[in-house]
């Protein structure tokens, strides 16, 4: 898409310094909890705690009545549609008549400071009357089960058909099938939710707010106030991780903000503590995943039929994306002739899910994979070769039964992982038996449907707006938002490339949505493609306007002209790039541009068949254990990630994002773990809800592939969720090769091993 | 979250002056030092006083050293400075290998040992190790010092035998006369930071005499008699190991909670007490892992 030939590349692939990284060090990066408004005031939110009860009454008089109480917002307070559901129009933002979860919040009290707030909002007496509630997916699947809504609890289904799965088991002479469920895992991000709404003059609101989707918001927002669009603003401040966590959840924080910031005409900021966060922002979806595979005696596989039920929580918010992304790839990177995939979004009485890094996939990736090993296992193969015999590649088709065209590296990732973590010589290991520490290795490798895809919110285009100053320095405005991921720094890099502007004078701002159009969320290792693209759409623009000037100052023809390291023009005829644009301000040539990229349409119909996403990446991830047996701990020794990345942009930042995706791999395995009691959640906190931290890392390496992408940005696809998925599964595969235990629940942890070992499970 | 209680904070340059306004302010008082438990008390609620003392800047009560045969370790010491400490670290070695399986170094910078025990929840590490250093702990009051022996200290989860009024000054930990070793054992749920779940003590003296206590296994830090008679006096052998491993359960009530299952620690406790009595054995006889050796 993207003609290189005419430039060396500078800036991309090289180890930029996170453009960030000074002011996030120095403590001069202002977070949303470091922003003040003149008259600004703090709100804090009322939540009963109850899982499932009738509202009866908001009695607020006690806290009204409390020095430095300003109000009690509720549900009677909302001037437009009390309403935050991002995809089904299933929640309100302040229940009025029933409460669903011990999430859902009933008021907003704000007052002159946070501690009055919080002191109000204890005050405020919500009458209750429960009513049953239901807190398993798949009991709540069940005729008679409590409803979470009216229509029932399952509103959404999805179906991938493909072939005759009967003929394809036929033809198996091996069959293994399993159900494998997984649990909430919380983002953990190190900023916990926060909004601070400031209404207006013109008659519309300003939100500032830590968050991946400042478009949700503004939507959000408009909805609950009753506002066109264009009189909501909304301005992403420094965000501290997001990980899908910060995509539909800051709706609603920001919205309640926006109500009562409106109600009172003056700017109100809520910040959640780590706690309202774990009771209020969306998890990853536990799910049920029953899992069959046949194959045939050389590892072919000859069909796949899988049923996924996800706890969707007590409103759909991302789930029916979740669960249409979860279905479409529920195989596993495999071509498999048959497959019959049925997914289910269920309500229950818990905590909302949504969006996590990996979007409904590593919890049917421990399925699949497991699986995967277990046929292995029965036939006497090695857990590699069945999975490079069966592999997608180009030329294969997907279980949506789409052919793969191009950028189709898992062969690769498998290769290389294989090799770098001399797999063959470790795997054929044994320790001795009366050694009580066993050691494992295990692997797992993933597919995954880079940007929306076919079911995805409608909008899968972004923007971006590019100003080049007299001076030659370069502003740009985009749509994607930097969360901590390093995206302000890459895109600096491609603006740089793109327009031969060095990095120095380019500075990329968070979003304001007022500058940029709506340009989709920041999901779904969407924005390096979308954003990059765009930018590069930008400069193309302003190459096009300048080089004329360039053309006319040096005497070249436009088709000669060159932008690179700073300097336009063609052989020794050129000037600096700053020069140009000067030159072209005295000639009042408009210097600004804007970009756009949009991706090409999916489909998937109701059989499930398509072309689901775009392009796809891959990985492998292969996993180092040692299993204590007499304690149960597992420690986590080596992990070696192959990842197909495209095109690398930035060794650093890449490597950051495997880093980090390998310990969330290394959480949900092993640690993460929240334990509710009907609505009340026991481990609200990192005390009890424990991550892995610089003491838990293993060794890394990551290795990087590039296969590129016709239409990427310099051919780079997406890496923000493939790190975070193949790791969990491969850790169990490696559990099982050193103790023979075979976990169909995560996480496993200490005691889970030492139990299963104890009861006599394992070898 | 900010504290959302208001309350008086003074901070006095001496031990008198400590005191006095302790005893003036009675039980709505509590002594500040390191606050890594104090200040998220404060925050979540779970205490409210009305006046905090920061014992930071009273002179000498960063004492750290051998003094006679005892380490004092003064109210203001750190986890950090037990471990930086040579003396701890050479005299003391199963001080320093307790202190460094304490949180995280940031943590550790800044907590007490006093503290540690002040607050007293049940699995506070240093619990079990000077139960079986038969340390004494020394408070101040309006009505002059005592010294409370580490055995009496735990009273309760959260209860120590300190009046209303008084305050530590410094724990005094004797060394054993002719040599000793010694082995922690904390059960967590990873590396990271984390309560221990079970912990273990054992201090080994010359001529087969042993010391056992273990922590977060009851509602206090506790001795283990049974298992200490069982074991002196005798050469240490696989079936003297087994028979003390059966005594754990007359010494210790595990409960369940969100950390780990009673089942578990009571599954671990043995391991970990083996574990830890075979390396104090071997670090008493010259050899066994080095100090600062994780168990689990």
């Amino acid at each position: 898409m993207h003609d290189r030939d005419d430039r060396e590349m500078g800036a991309v692939g090289s180890r930029l310094v996170r453009v960030d990284a000074d002011a996030k060090v120095t403590g001069r990066a202002l977070y949303v909890d470091d922003l003040t408004f003149p008259g600004m005031l703090e709100a804090a939110l009322v939540l009963p705690g109850c899982a499932h009860a009738r509202l009866l009454k908001v009695d607020a008089s006690d806290a009204l009545a409390m020095a430095g109480v300003h109000a009690v917002v509720t549900a009677d307070d909302v001037p437009g549609e009390n309403q935050v559901g991002v995809v089904d129009r299933d929640q309100p933002l302040l229940p009025s008549e029933r409460i669903r979860y011990s999430g859902d919040a009933v008021a907003v009290v704000v007052a002159e400071t946070r501690a009055i707030a919080r002191e109000a909002a204890a005050a405020v007496r919500a009458e209750t009357e429960e009513i049953p509630a239901v807190f398993d997916a798949v009991r709540a699947m069940e005729p008679g089960a409590p409803k979470v809504h009216d229509d029932g609890n399952v509103f959404l289904e999805y179906r991938v058909r493909k072939g005759n799965i009967d003929e394809g088991f036929e033809a198996a002479d091996i069959i293994v099938e399993r159900t494998f469920r997984t649990h909430h895992q919380e983002h953990s991000y190190l900023e916990p939710l926060g909004a601070i709404a400031v209404p207006e003059e013109h008659g519309g609101v300003t939100i500032y707010g830590t968050m991946q989707c400042p478009y949700y918001v503004q939507k959000a927002v408009a909805t609950v106030l009753g506002l066109p669009l264009a009189h909501v603003r909304v301005i992403q401040t420094v965000t501290g991780g997001g990980f899908g966590g910060k995509e539909d959840s800051p709706s609603e924080i920001c919205a309640c903000a926006a109500v009562a910031a409106w109600k009172l005409r003056r700017p109100v900021k809520l910040i959640y503590t780590r706690e309202d966060d774990f009771y209020r922002s969306s998890k990853r979806h536990p799910m049920t995943v029953t899992y069959k595979l046949g194959a045939t005696r050389d590892g072919t596989f000859t069909a796949a039929q899988i049923r996924v039920v996800a706890d969707a929580g007590a409103y759909s918010t991302l789930t029916p994306v979740v669960v249409f992304r979860a279905a479409a790839h529920a195989t596993g990177p495999y071509e498999i002739p048959n497959v019959h995939t049925d997914a289910y979004g269920v309500y229950t009485n818990r905590q909302t899910t949504g969006a996590f890094r990996g979007f409904g996939q590593p919890q049917t990736i421990f399925a699949n994979e497991s699986i995967v090993d277990e046929v292995a296992e029965a036939l006497g193969l090695d857990p590699i070769d069945v999975r490079l015999k069966n592999g997608l590649a180009v030329g294969k088709r997907t279980a949506t039964n789409q052919l793969l065209t191009e950028s189709v590296g898992l062969p690769e990732t498998l290769r290389q992982a294989r090799e770098a973590s001399g797999w063959d010589a470790k795997r054929a290991e044994r320790g001795a038996d009366s050694d009580p520490i066993k050691r494992g290795i295990g692997v797992g490798s993933i597919y995954y449907g880079v940007s929306l895809g076919a079911k995805g919110l409608a909008l899968d285009g972004s923007g971006a707006h590019m100003n080049v100053y007299r001076d030659g320095s370069v502003r740009i405005a985009i749509g994607g938002t930097e969360m901590g991921q390093g995206l302000l720094t890459v895109l600096t890099q491609i603006a740089s490339d793109a327009l031969g502007a060095p990095t120095e004078s380019i500075h990329v701002d968070h979003v304001d949505t007022s500058v940029v159009p709506d340009s989709g969320p920041s999901v779904a290792s969407r924005t390096t493609l979308m954003t990059g693209n765009a930018i590069i759409d930008a400069a193309e623009k302003l190459r096009a306007t300048m080089g004329e000037v360039a053309s006319e100052l040096l005497g070249v023809p436009t088709g000669e002209i060159t932008f690179r390291d700073g300097r336009v023009g063609a052989g020794d005829r050129s000037i600096a790039f700053a020069e140009l644009a000067a030159e072209c301000w005295a000639r009042n040539v408009n210097t600004a541009a804007d970009g756009w990229y949009a991706a090409p349409l999916s489909t998937f119909d109701e059989d499930g068949q398509g072309d689901a996403y775009a392009i796809y990446s891959y990985a492998t991830h292969v996993a180092e254990v040692e299993v204590d047996t007499r304690t149960g701990h597992v420690r986590l020794v080596r992990v070696t990630a192959a990842h197909d990345v495209g095109k690398i942009l930035n060794p650093t930042t890449l490597e950051g994002q495997v880093e980090g995706g390998v310990l969330q791999c290394a959480g949900m395995a092993l640690y993460e773990r929240m334990i509710t009691d009907g609505g009340d959640i026991l481990t609200p906190d990192f005390s009890t809800y424990i991550l892995p931290t610089a003491m838990d890392v293993p060794e890394i390496e990551t290795l990087f592939i590039e296969e590129p992408y016709s239409r990427g940005p310099f051919g780079a696809k997406g890496i923000g969720e493939t790190p975070a998925m193949p790791g969990a599964v491969a850790i169990a595969n490696a559990i099982y090769h050193a103790t023979g235990l075979r976990f169909l629940e995560l996480p496993i942890t200490a005691e889970a091993v030492r139990l299963a070992l104890a009861d006599g499970r394992g070898r | 979250m900010p504290i959302a209680h208001e309350f008086e904070y003074v901070k006095p340059t001496t031990l008198d002056e400590a005191v006095r306004v302790l005893a003036e302010c009675g039980d709505g008082a509590r002594v500040l030092a390191g606050g890594t438990d104090l200040v998220g008390w404060l925050r979540d609620d779970l205490v409210a006083p009305d006046l905090l003392v920061d014992i930071k800047g009273i002179e000498g009560l960063g004492e750290l050293g051998l003094e006679g045969n005892a380490l004092t370790v003064g109210a203001c010491v750190t986890f950090t400075d037990l471990i930086e400490s040579e003396t701890v670290r050479i005299d003391f070695p199963l001080v320093y290998e307790m202190a460094r399986t304490v949180a995280s170094v940031g943590i550790r910078n800044r907590a007490t040992m006093v503290g540690n025990i002040c607050s007293a929840v049940p699995c506070c590490d240093s619990g079990p190790v000077l139960l079986v250093y038969e340390a004494v702990i020394l408070v101040k009051g309006p009505s002059g010092g005592r010294a409370i022996p580490a055995t009496e200290w735990f009273v309760g989860n959260k209860t120590t035998a300190l009046e209303v009024g008084e305050i530590v000054t410094r724990i005094a930990i004797p060394l054993p006369e002719d040599g000793h070793a010694g082995a922690y054992v904390k059960l967590g749920r990873y590396r990271g930071e984390d309560l221990a779940q079970a912990s273990v003590a054992i201090l080994a003296l010359p001529r087969d005499r042993y010391r056992v206590a273990f922590g977060a296994v009851a509602a206090t830090p506790v001795r283990a008699p049974k298992i200490e008679a069982l074991l002196s006096w005798k050469s240490l052998g696989d079936s003297l190991i087994e028979k003390a491993k059966r005594l754990i359960r007359q010494e210790t009530s595990p409960i369940s909670d969100v950390r780990a299952s009673k089942e578990y620690r009571e599954h671990m406790l043995p391991v970990m007490f083996e574990r830890g009595l075979r390396a104090a054995a071997a670090r008493l006889a010259g050899s066994g892992p080095e100090y600062g050796t994780r168990f689990v």
